[in-house]
């Protein structure tokens, strides 16, 4: 079916009539060790198979458009990722869910779609619930060790600058909440950091500054990131 | 499926993604339903071996029979071989995670002589003993493939089945029997392996005796327990009618060849004389375009890819290729899908060809002229002339190119400095088209990118009694190349020596080399087609600490009567047509292709004692 002017959200993108949409997924399992480069091969070969009729950028060399509001480190799992697209046929948003889900890797799940709500400048923040063992420690002395660590005034930790230098920076001003739980086994942390794009803190740093602060090593570290905020704290839509 | 016992390191490893499945069209089965496990090992890393299109059709064909679950398996980059000893964890399948030695098969795959040690590595982790002889009766089959069990003997100990040609149909024969003894209630490995002998295109290496003569050579080769004296390499009768696969596993992480891959013929009619492929897939068969286009699109559906690639020793050769590129033209457009069309000839480059190439995406232009003078291209019988070259780059140049590459060899039999030279010559008369062309691109200028590898004389060739040049001839010759080279237009490239020298000692190496392999896989060699990895000091020690002289293999001129290490294999081609190409090949006269003219090479007696050259010929003239 295609697609006509007056029908809700839909704009005329040099000449084709489009439908921007949004599909909120899941990145996790094996899919977690694919970097975003791959998420954005991975994602274009996906939408081919599954035939969803996508726009395609003009020019001598033309590909799918598709951006991600929140690229996400390689190993991080993440619960509420989004990519953006434009439609260029009518499709119901459950056909495009399900043509997409019979078509993706493991790890990989659409969990919504949906239009563009929000634009991606109105991220702010994101929370990560990091799951934590550490070789020669039991969880109650990580877990404690960890609340001693985030309640310092200062926490200085090592961070790359742009000229791929490692640099110092306290990172304590941008920690915006934490919470630090003993699981009995693991140790539980969840973070909430600034995202978007003006200024992004990746959880990693901290837990190296906490591993080199403590001198420990640790055994796991699942990080997931489980939310993405606005400014307003509510969940980017 | 990811084995969470790496998770705690994975990241820890360089590309993460090679090592946890998962990806789409990656087939799962449930154990209870399987009674045939294979490993289809590539002994290269994930990258490279993902690439391969002769494991996605076997992979699919395995995986095709219910009851047979084939998994893919690569070679760990040596971080994650390291991480993988520190904690115990074993080689596994990457489909289901699951250690090789609980597999009923383990399957190598040998595309290039510098993967063999990876086959160690692979077999260590997996605590798999490295000679058949020390394998307990419930330990997995070792069977190997691939175009370098042309000679499989440097590996033969290692091997317990060894698969000669192509595999389609001898592995489901392979399964079948297999599948007899398992359900009989007491498999006897020894006698499997027996009976596994009278399948046509199955050597079973232990059942042959070999001795030796005082100066190392062979003296006999001997079948024991009624195993055939020659053992024959299968192939596919039929192309249009072979099972190709309806999709691929599509990698999570990019891969070197990351696109479908459709075949369009097997074997070559040229019979360049330095090109193994050219006689081992002999002999030239077709698939109908009608097949090859219905794959294509089939493919592309199936894996999202948006680039095809048509593949063969020589794509320009394929008969119906205008019918071909018409058809696929129809949907390629249109699902903005661009085809590619490696291992073009020199003279098979037309401006119409070129126009259809460049409707979706233009790529580069490779040629190989191989030699730089017509007298050592008529010895190697390329049958390309210096006139072609040129008017290949007039049309190129006149298409819009303005970068082409060219592929030469150095240590051809029989050459000298002038042919050395020519190579620079020939280059230098590219850049000059390009400046003779009124329609060249304005304000561009031109490169001409020269590369030149080391020949390595390979078995089943009319060079395999031909020595390699030593070392030092090797640099001294790239040394003259670099000096017959002014323009700054022309870009030089040339291949390490050294490998090719390991490469010429692994090519044409018999029982005595496996020692050779233990030890220095034992002192660390691993990965060898690696610039970082390889070290030819350490093979070196290797060498001398079994009393192996390498020189022996590589670069000693063997008689036409000394008994090969391959003698007892059967590629269809006779040894008479092979002393015969070589004795044209000293007199630099070359043979015209197989539709011009049959040179009885002895391959017809594959399909039936009628070339299915002539075959395919008369059948469409009728």
């Amino acid at each position: 079916m295609s697609l006509r002017i007056g029908m809700k959200n839909v704009v005329d993108i040099q000449g084709t009539l489009c439908l921007p949409i949004r599909v909120f997924f899941v990145k996790e399992g094996p899919s977690k060790y694919m970097s975003h480069l791959d998420l954005m091969r991975c994602m274009t070969r996906t939408i081919r198979r599954a035939g969803v009729p996508i726009w395609y950028t003009e020019g001598f060399n033309p590909h799918p458009f598709m951006t991600f509001a929140m690229p996400l480190s390689l190993g991080t799992s993440g619960m509420c990722e989004t990519m953006d697209i434009r439609l260029t046929e009518n499709m119901t948003f459950s056909e495009i869910k399900e043509r997409l889900n019979s078509a993706l890797c493991e790890g990989i799940e659409v969990t919504r779609v949906d239009y563009q709500v929000e634009k991606a400048t109105a991220i702010e923040s994101a929370v990560y619930r990091i799951t934590l063992t550490a070789q020669n420690k039991s969880s109650h002395e990580l877990s404690a060790a960890f609340k001693n660590y985030l309640s310092q005034n200062e926490i200085i930790v090592q961070k790359k600058n742009k000229k791929k230098q490692l640099v110092n920076m306290d990172v304590k001003p941008h920690i915006l909440s934490y919470e630090v739980a003993d699981e009995g086994n693991e140790t539980n942390l969840l973070l909430r950091l600034p995202a978007g794009t003006t200024l992004n803190v990746n959880p990693s740093i901290i837990l190296k500054g906490f591993e080199a602060a403590n001198g420990v090593a640790f055994d796991k570290c699942d990080i997931v990131r489980e939310r993405i905020l606005t400014g307003s704290g509510e969940d980017f839509r | 499926m990811v084995r969470s016992d790496i998770e705690t390191f994975l990241l820890s490893v360089e590309k993460p993604g090679r090592y946890v499945g998962g990806e789409p069209n990656s087939v799962v089965k449930d154990k209870k339903d399987v009674n045939i496990r294979f490993a289809f090992c590539f002994p290269d890393v994930y990258e490279i071996g993902m690439s391969h299109l002769g494991m996605k059709i076997l992979y699919g064909l395995y995986n095709s029979v219910p009851d047979v679950w084939c998994e893919r398996v690569f070679a760990p980059w040596p971080d994650m071989e390291a991480k993988m000893r520190e904690h115990s964890i074993p080689l596994y399948g990457l489909e289901s995670g699951d250690s090789l030695k609980e597999f009923d098969f383990v399957g190598f795959t040998l595309q290039y002589e510098l993967s063999y040690s990876n086959i160690f590595t692979m077999l260590d982790l997996s605590g798999i003993p490295f000679r058949s002889a020390e394998r307990a009766n419930n330990d997995p089959i070792v069977v190997l493939g691939g175009p370098c069990v042309c000679n499989p003997e440097p590996l033969a100990d290692l091997a317990d089945i060894v698969s000669l040609g192509e595999g389609e149909e001898v592995s489901i024969e392979m399964f079948d029997l297999y599948r007899r003894h398992k359900q009989s209630g007491h498999f006897d490995r020894k006698r499997f392996l027996r009976e596994a002998a009278n399948i046509p295109g199955l050597y079973i290496p232990s059942l042959y005796d070999v001795t030796y003569n005082p100066d190392g050579t062979i003296g006999s080769f001997t079948p024991k327990d009624g195993a055939p004296e020659k053992i024959q390499k299968r192939i596919i009768q039929d192309m249009s009618k072979v099972y190709y696969p309806e999709n691929f596993v599509v990698p999570i992480i990019e891969i070197v060849h990351d696109r479908a891959v459709t075949e369009i013929f097997r074997g070559c009619i040229r019979g360049c004389r330095f090109c193994q492929a050219g006689y081992i897939y002999r002999p030239n068969r077709e698939k109908d375009y009608a097949s090859v286009n219905a794959q294509s699109r089939s493919l592309c559906d199936t894996t999202g890819y948006d680039e095809v690639s048509l593949s063969s020793l020589s794509s320009s050769d394929y008969t119906e290729l205008p019918e071909l590129l018409d058809n696929m033209l129809d949907w390629t457009e249109q699902n903005k899908v661009s085809i590619s069309l490696p291992s073009l000839r020199i003279d098979g480059f037309s401006d119409e060809l070129t126009e259809k190439l460049q409707k979706v995406r233009r790529g580069g232009l490779t040629f190989a002229p191989e030699a730089g003078t017509q007298r050592l291209r008529d010895a190697i019988n390329k049958n390309v002339t210096e006139e072609e070259v040129l008017n290949t780059c007039r049309t190129a140049f006149n298409g819009g190119w303005t970068n082409v590459k060219l592929y030469f060899m150095l240590g051809l039999p029989t050459e000298t400095l002038e042919d050395v030279e020519g190579i620079g010559e020939l280059s230098q008369k590219v850049v000059d088209e390009f400046y003779r062309n009124p329609n060249k691109p304005k304000g561009k200028g031109v490169n001409v990118t020269s590369s030149a590898s080391t020949f390595v004389p390979k078995p089943f060739t009319p060079f395999q009694w031909e020595p390699q040049d030593e070392i030092d001839t090797i640099h001294m010759k790239q040394q003259h190349l670099r000096d017959s080279v002014r323009s700054r237009k022309i870009t030089l490239n040339w291949h390490d020596a050294d490998t090719s020298f390991l490469e010429a000692v692994f090519a044409r190496g018999d029982r005595k080399l496996m020692d050779v392999l233990i030890r220095a896989y034992e002192k660390g060699c691993r990965f060898d087609g690696w610039d970082e990895y390889f070290k030819l000091a350490v093979w070196r020690e290797a060498f001398a600490e079994c009393n192996i002289d390498p020189a022996f293999y590589a670069n000693r001129r063997r008689s036409y009567d000394e008994i090969l290490p391959w003698d007892h294999l059967d590629y269809g081609i006779t040894k008479e047509f092979l002393i015969r190409e070589h004795k044209k090949a000293l007199a630099a006269e070359t043979t015209p292709h197989c539709r011009l003219k049959c040179a009885n090479c002895g391959a017809s007696k594959l399909t039936g004692g009628v070339c299915s050259v002539f075959k395919n010929r008369n059948e469409k003239r009728g």
